[in-house]
């Protein structure tokens, strides 16, 4: 159940988007998750599904692993577009019963914010966490933001504490599942009674979870400081970033596919527009 | 002529609460000396202070009373410490809690780039280090997809890649299965036997001290036995009350030596410690009275 969390994860390889420039992927993301709130239309959030499907085509990674991805945000998503689909009125109801009107732009609305959250999950996790190593992501992130360390702004820290925290993602979700199981064995029941005694029953797991982190984080400290680290300063890496003339025009191809979503928008289209 | 100290503990005394100067230090007064080369094991149960004393001989603690040198360094010399954790490295006993990377290489990697090393010369070290341990085609995976003992190897990769002397191994092998413990036995015994690192083993399983060169044993914080595996387990009994016991073979002797209708008839030889040894010894025995 747990195992199927692929949120946070790399998957090796070597597709182009593996081989970009993470700085670029990092400032393609920004750009993607602001661009996917420009869509308005029907054929620019049809175009965002292609897109979707394009990139996973691109990275090479097997589209049943980021279907599998998705799984945990799928309740939020149905959660937001079912609030949304009887929260939103329009002009004449499509269903009518007791209060409840449904209205068609409920309907767009909905699938739109489902296909937004899907396709923000899929695109952040395509562009960054699936195909960058956590080491890269943390270069990156440092260099983007190194001119903050000029107003003193602990940014190697920061990055640092990123990655190590997308290390121990599969760890910990291996570790719950132990405890889980160690639970159950001795009687616990997770799976029935009321929402309450549900989240009782999560205690026992969240307990034993904290505690071992602790000791896990205590660990992890003596280790690293046994290899000689000390923070940023003096510090050289293995992988340099350079970026080159493929990484721009790959980046630009990018980047105008994202920013197609705004164009879209004003090709006229008789319905599914939702203000 | 004994060769030069790598690492030199004098009078060592260490305690965890340092508001209670009454109860029992974690280590008590131990003076030990680690020879280049060598492959030294340090053997004590739960409790007996054996990794209290690893950590203390690169600076991870610092003494109470005493002093620790590794080289002609002083672990309590701050100035000291990144020189020292270069010569001296560690490798701990949960696998999952010492790998900071998703990625095999980019972790092995992590040493010598806290040490400013040049990036070319990094990636040279890296492909060295983790075809010293035989991890080379894994170099490209995920950390978390290894077995426990290929964890461990990366680990021990990790280290060989700043360069160290001196390769200490607290309990490195306690949370492995019989398999993942035997890759790890021949990992470092190759490291110690063909690329001259001295090894400090730290561990309660028996079998593991057989190979060392030199055995100390820790009961309560102090070095009780000190000697070659040989002599160390001859003391059937006293490593028993220490209670640590001795390889299986060994012991099998000594009951055997025990027994009055056997003892009295032929002369068992005190330690024994492989089973190629006593099966040398039994043919023997048997050719000898039974033509």
């Amino acid at each position: 159940m747990l195992k199927d969390i692929t949120l946070g994860q790399y998957f090796p390889g070597s597709s182009p988007l593996h081989r970009l420039d993470p700085r670029l992927k990092l400032v393609l993301m920004i750009a993607f998750v602001v661009l996917i709130f420009f869509a308005k239309t029907l054929l620019s959030f049809a175009y965002l599904v292609v897109l979707m499907a394009g990139l996973t085509a691109l990275s090479g990674i097997r589209v049943k692993a980021i279907l599998k991805g998705l799984k945990p945000v799928i309740f939020i998503a149905v959660f937001t577009a079912v609030i949304n689909l009887f929260w939103t009125t329009g002009e004449v109801p499509l269903v009518s019963f007791w209060r409840i009107n449904i209205y068609p732009e409920g309907i767009w609305r909905a699938v739109y914010l489902i296909i937004r959250i899907m396709a923000l999950v899929t695109g952040t996790s395509l562009l960054l966490t699936y195909t960058t190593t956590p080491m890269d992501m943390t270069d990156a992130l440092e260099a983007l933001l190194s001119p903050l360390k000029k107003i003193r702004v602990p940014v190697h820290e920061f990055a640092m504490m990123m990655t190590l925290a997308l290390r121990f993602v599969p760890t910990l979700i291996e570790e719950t599942e132990k405890i889980i199981n160690a639970q159950k064995a001795r009687g616990a029941d997770f799976e029935s009674g009321n929402l309450l005694r549900r989240a009782k029953a999560l205690i026992p797991i969240l307990v034993p979870l904290f505690v071992s982190s602790f000791s896990r984080a205590s660990e992890l400290a003596t280790a690293m400081e046994c290899r000689c680290y000390t923070g940023g300063e003096g510090r050289t890496r293995m992988k340099q970033l350079r970026l080159t003339g493929k990484d721009w025009v790959i980046f630009l191809i990018l980047l105008s596919l994202f920013a197609a979503i705004v164009l879209i928008n004003f090709i006229p289209f008789p319905w599914g527009t939702v203000l | 002529m004994q060769k030069e100290a790598i690492i030199t503990c004098t009078d060592l005394t260490f305690r965890y609460d340092t508001d209670q100067p009454a109860a029992r230090p974690a280590v008590d007064g131990v003076s030990l000396t680690v020879r280049r080369g060598e492959f030294l094991v340090v053997l004590g149960r739960n409790g007996s202070g054996k990794s209290t004393l690893a950590k203390l001989m690169n600076g991870i603690l610092l003494p109470v009373e005493g002093t620790v040198l590794v080289g002609d360094m002083d672990t309590a010399d701050e100035k000291y410490l990144i020189p020292i954790r270069r010569k001296v490295g560690m490798v701990f006993q949960n696998p999952d809690n010492q790998l900071v990377s998703n990625v095999v290489e980019e972790d092995v990697a992590f040493g010598p780039e806290n040490l400013g090393v040049p990036p070319a010369e990094i990636r040279r070290r890296v492909d060295e280090a983790l075809q010293t341990v035989g991890m080379s085609e894994y170099a490209h995976h995920a950390p978390h997809k290894l077995s426990g003992g290929q964890k461990q190897r990366v680990a021990i990769a990790g280290v060989l890649a700043m360069k160290p002397d001196c390769l200490i191994l607290d309990e490195a092998t306690a949370m492995l299965d019989p398999r993942g413990r035997q890759e790890i036995m021949e990992t470092i015994t190759t490291l110690n036997k063909k690329h001259g690192i001295t090894v400090v083993l730290i561990t309660h399983h028996m079998e593991e001290a057989i190979a060392a060169d030199r055995v100390v044993v820790m009961e309560k914080g102090r070095v009780t036995e000190e000697g070659t595996p040989r002599e160390i387990f001859s003391h059937v009994e006293k490593m028993k009350r220490a209670g640590l016991g001795v390889p299986q073979v060994t012991e099998l002797i000594h009951e055997l030596s025990w027994d009055g209708s056997l003892s009295g008839r032929y002369s068992f030889p005190s330690g024994i410690l492989t089973e190629a040894e006593a099966a040398e010894f039994f043919t023997e025995l048997l050719e000898k009275n039974h033509g």
